[in-house]
C-alpha cells in the first residue's frame, strides 16, 4: 500500500489511480477490491466501514476517487459526501449503493457525487465510471 | 347505511375494505419481491423462485420461522416516512449450504465459516431490503430506507421478538400487518423467509400511496 506522502492527485503521470472503498459490508468491500485489482492502473489505497472513517481516511490518503456506499452505521454516505465536498470541493465521489430511488440519486448528484452505481457491482460499470470521473477531472 | 365521512375517503374513492387493502398489498409485495430476487440472483449467480406472497394481521404465530431451536436471521429496520422491520431468515443448515456458494476468493479472505456466513447474509439482506423498499417508495411516493443489517443466530422466539418490536403496544385493531414471502434458492435448494412487520400507520400510508399511483393493484 502506498504511503500518504507518496500520493499526488493526477492520473496523467502514469501512476496508479488510487481508490478509497467505503462500505460497512465486508462482502462488498472484497467484491469491489477484486474488481479494481483486475486493472493494473488502479490501486485500493484504503477501506472504510462508515462515513466518519471515510472522511478521516480521505484526509489522510487523498485518494483520486472514493467509492461510497449510502446505508452505513454511525454516518451514512450522504452525510460523508457532504463533509468531503465541504473539505475538498474537487473530490471525486462515486456512490455505490443498493438503493435505486430517484430522490436519492438526485440528492447525491446535487451534493457533488460524480456518478451513482447500483449494487450488485458490475466490473465494467465500476471501472468505466472511475475512468470517466478521473478523465473528467483532468479536463 | 350512512356514507363514510369525508376524512375517510382517499383521492381514489371510498376507503377500501381491509380485505381489498390486503389483496393490493400482496400484489405490491409480489412486485417488490420480483425486483429484489432479480438483484440477489445476480449477486449469487443462481436462480431464485418466489413461493407465495401473503399479507395477514401482524400476529407472532403467523411468522413461519424455522422450527429449529436456532435459526439464522438478518434484521433491518425501515426508516424514513414510516417505520417497521424487515427480516430474512433460514435454517442454520440452509445458511451453511448457502455459504458454500460464496465466491472462492471471498472464502479465502474470510476463512472462518461463521464470519463468512454473516457477511454473505448481511449483504444479501441489504440488497434485498434496499430493492424491496425502492419498489414501495416508488409506487407509494414515500421515502423508505433500510437501516444497516443486524445478524442474529438465536432461538426462533428471540428472533420473533426482535422482529415484532416496532409493533409492541399496538392493539390488534391497529391495522398492523405481516407481509411474508418465501424464496427458494436453487442448487443447492435453500428455502428462505422474507418478512416485513408494518405498524398500522405504515400500512395506511403505503396502501393510500399505492392506491393513488397504481390503483390497478387494488382491483378485485
Amino acid at each position: 500500500m502506498s504511503t500518504p506522502q507518496s500520493l499526488g492527485r493526477t492520473a496523467a503521470t502514469g501512476r496508479k489511480t488510487t481508490v478509497l472503498v467505503v462500505d460497512d459490508a465486508i462482502y462488498s468491500r472484497v467484491a469491489l477490491r477484486r474488481i479494481l485489482e483486475t486493472e493494473a492502473d488502479f490501486e485500493v489505497i484504503a477501506e472504510a466501514e462508515n462515513g466518519v472513517e471515510a472522511v478521516k481516511k480521505y484526509k489522510l490518503y487523498r485518494p483520486d476517487v472514493v467509492l461510497m456506499d449510502i446505508v452505513m452505521p454511525e454516518q451514512d454516505g450522504i452525510e460523508a459526501l457532504r463533509e468531503l465536498v465541504s473539505f475538498d470541493p474537487e473530490c471525486r465521489v462515486i456512490m455505490c449503493s443498493a438503493i435505486g430511488q430517484e430522490k436519492m440519486l438526485t440528492t447525491a448528484i446535487s451534493l457533488g457525487a460524480k456518478d451513482y452505481i447500483l449494487k450488485p457491482p458490475v466490473a465494467d460499470k465500476i471501472i468505466s465510471s472511475i475512468r470517466m470521473v478521473v478523465s473528467a477531472g483532468m479536463d | 347505511m350512512k356514507a363514510a365521512p369525508r376524512r375517510n375517503r382517499t383521492a381514489s374513492g371510498p376507503t377500501p375494505s381491509r380485505a381489498a387493502t390486503d389483496a393490493g398489498l400482496a400484489r405490491l409485495l409480489e412486485l417488490a419481491m420480483r425486483n429484489s430476487v432479480e438483484k440477489v440472483s445476480a449477486m449469487l449467480q443462481i436462480p431464485i423462485l418466489i413461493d407465495g406472497a401473503t399479507v395477514t394481521p401482524a400476529a407472532a404465530g403467523l411468522l413461519e420461522l424455522p422450527a429449529a431451536a436456532s435459526c439464522v436471521a438478518v434484521l433491518l429496520g425501515i426508516r424514513g416516512e414510516t417505520g417497521g422491520n424487515l427480516l430474512m431468515s433460514l435454517t442454520q443448515a440452509g445458511a451453511s449450504e448457502l455459504c458454500e456458494m460464496a465466491p472462492p476468493e471471498f472464502k479465502e479472505f474470510m476463512p472462518d465459516p461463521q464470519e463468512c456466513l454473516r457477511a454473505l447474509l448481511e449483504e444479501m439482506a441489504n440488497l434485498l431490503a434496499s430493492t424491496y423498499l425502492d419498489v414501495f417508495s416508488e409506487v407509494c411516493s414515500l421515502r423508505l430506507l433500510p437501516t444497516p443489517p443486524s445478524f442474529l443466530a438465536a432461538p426462533s422466539a428471540e428472533v420473533s421478538d426482535a422482529f415484532f418490536a416496532p409493533l409492541s403496544g399496538s392493539s390488534p385493531t391497529s391495522g398492523a400487518r405481516l407481509l411474508c414471502s418465501h424464496l427458494v434458492l436453487r442448487a443447492p435448494q435453500v428455502r428462505m423467509l422474507v418478512a416485513a412487520a408494518l405498524p398500522g400507520d405504515a400500512v395506511r400510508r403505503i396502501s393510500e400511496g399505492a392506491r393513488r399511483c397504481m390503483p390497478e393493484l387494488f382491483l378485485t
